[in-house]
């Protein structure tokens, strides 16, 4: 009877520490996920991955530094060339009234800005739930394609936004 | 020896059975809240300075339960607007508003052609919280997210929404409209009767409509512009000045009986509350021929030159 009972609390214990040492496990396998921001150099991070790794990026700024951010994206996505992924982050009823297709967007994207971008944010506004940026262009090669441009934002949440801007 | 540790160890299971068991059931329970703790998904929103529900004024916030509501109410009656839904729009006004700021929807129409000329974007600022009154600044503007600002500026309309809470129904006026009391004070002398009708509360200013009866043959200034402090609201600790006094100022000629609204910068969540107007400078001329260069003279004729309080 006595053995029984030693054998009974031997097999709780025996029990507690195997889920102990299993949520332990869990939890460390958890932690060593490598970091969303560590992208293995010898593949090509996904769309999926590289949102993940900007909403966390986004996480730990603040307001302005998030829209520059957000305008920075756009930037880089017409510096690559990749002038679908900009035009869809346009809003809507803007791309409706100044560009009804791709191909405008595409047409004056390459008329106005130069290969070669460099930005000077000057100053970011809010008025409510928009922001106005404002952005200095200037080009190093071409002092005549210097100028200010506005950039009106609206943040949904993390990594979600549309923008549009002056299309002069 | 080795028997020996085996039965220490057993000894001490004896012992401390119950207390072992204990501080590993606790450990447990800790390490799988820790993990459940870990492993909830709480969604963060970006941070804003934008807090539309938090009072300018004094931080105060506006209920919970009502920011909702309030936040539909008002877009609501701005989707009408921009749509040109008058009647819709208008019907959305407290009784009160409709009755004292817009009697016909003719003039309202007027209004919402002016303001809402385009399709219009908007935000909302709480501004004061007074009992369940609450005002928020409503910022309205060019669609910029649909224009990117294209040949504009930043510009925007302001004014002030009022939302009244009557147990649970909420109340919408516009144009920072608050309120009308009937005060019902009269003063009489031998030369005129003063009677206050009524007074309109607005988020800054009040307005009293006067009735002003001269009872004498002789022409009765009340204002004309050329003292200082000739029509004052009295409040516990200070006066405030009339604004924007008649052209021609307050006159009253023999027999006659004008009407006047005498408007004063009070705002609604002040503290002082008006106590009394005051008539600075009332002058019971001979003649008045409203001149500069004849002022002193006819003062120097006056039949009676003296103030008078009327209690609010």
């Amino acid at each position: 009877m006595k053995n029984k009972k030693t054998i009974l609390t031997i097999m709780v214990i025996c029990i507690i520490l195997v889920i102990i040492i299993t949520l332990i496990i869990l939890s460390i396998k958890k932690d060593n996920k490598p970091e969303p921001n560590v992208t293995p150099s010898n593949r090509i991070e996904t769309a999926e991955e590289k949102n993940t790794r900007e909403i966390e990026e986004l996480k730990g700024m603040g307001e302005t530094s998030r829209m520059q951010f957000y305008v920075s994206k756009y930037i880089s996505y017409l510096e690559e060339g990749d002038y679908e992924s900009a035009y869809n982050l346009l809003y809507d009823e803007f791309k409706q009234n100044y560009f009804k297709t791709q191909e405008e967007f595409t047409t004056y994207v390459k008329n106005k800005y130069s290969d070669i971008i460099t930005l000077d944010y000057e100053k970011t506004e809010r008025l409510g739930p928009y922001y106005v940026v404002t952005l200095n262009f200037k080009d190093l090669i071409n002092d005549t394609k210097n100028y200010t441009q506005l950039f009106v934002l609206k943040e949904n949440g993390f990594n979600d936004f549309v923008l549009s801007f002056q299309a002069e | 020896m080795r028997a020996d540790f085996i039965l220490k160890m057993k000894d001490f299971w004896r012992k401390n059975k119950t207390k072992i068991i204990i501080a590993l059931l606790i450990w447990l329970v800790i390490v799988i809240i820790n993990y459940i703790l870990k492993n909830i998904n709480v969604e963060i929103t970006p941070k804003t300075t934008y807090e539309p529900h938090t009072a300018i004024m004094d931080d105060s916030n506006v209920p919970e339960k009502l920011q909702n509501p309030i936040e539909e109410l008002i877009s609501k009656y701005i989707n009408y607007c921009n749509n040109k839904e008058y009647e819709n729009a208008y019907n959305m006004l407290s009784y009160d508003c409709k009755n004292q700021l817009y009697p016909n929807i003719e003039d309202f129409k007027t209004y919402i052609d002016s303001v809402f000329d385009e399709k219009k974007a908007y935000y909302i600022q709480d501004y004061s919280n007074e009992k369940d009154t609450y005002i928020y600044s409503v910022c309205i503007f060019e669609d910029m997210l649909a224009t990117g600002l294209t040949g504009s500026e930043v510009e925007y309309y302001e004014e002030k929404f009022v939302i009244r809470n009557n147990n649970g129904n909420l109340e919408l006026s516009i144009r920072e409209y608050i309120g009308k009391q009937d005060v019902q004070n009269v003063y009489e002398d031998e030369y005129m009767k003063i009677s206050i009708e009524n007074m309109v509360q607005t988020y800054e200013n009040q307005v009293y409509t006067v009735k002003i009866t001269n009872r004498c043959e002789y022409p009765i200034v009340l204002a004309n512009g050329s003292e200082a402090k000739e029509i004052l609201l009295g409040l516990k600790n200070e006066s405030r000045n009339v604004k924007d006094l008649p052209r021609g100022g307050i006159v009253i000629y023999e027999n006659q009986t004008k009407t006047y609204e005498l408007k004063f910068t009070k705002f609604f969540d002040e503290n002082e509350t008006a106590q009394k107007l005051i008539f600075n400078a009332v002058r019971v001329l001979n003649s008045y021929s409203g001149r500069e260069e004849l002022r002193q003279k006819e003062l120097d004729n006056a039949v009676k030159l003296y103030s008078i309080e009327i209690e609010l």
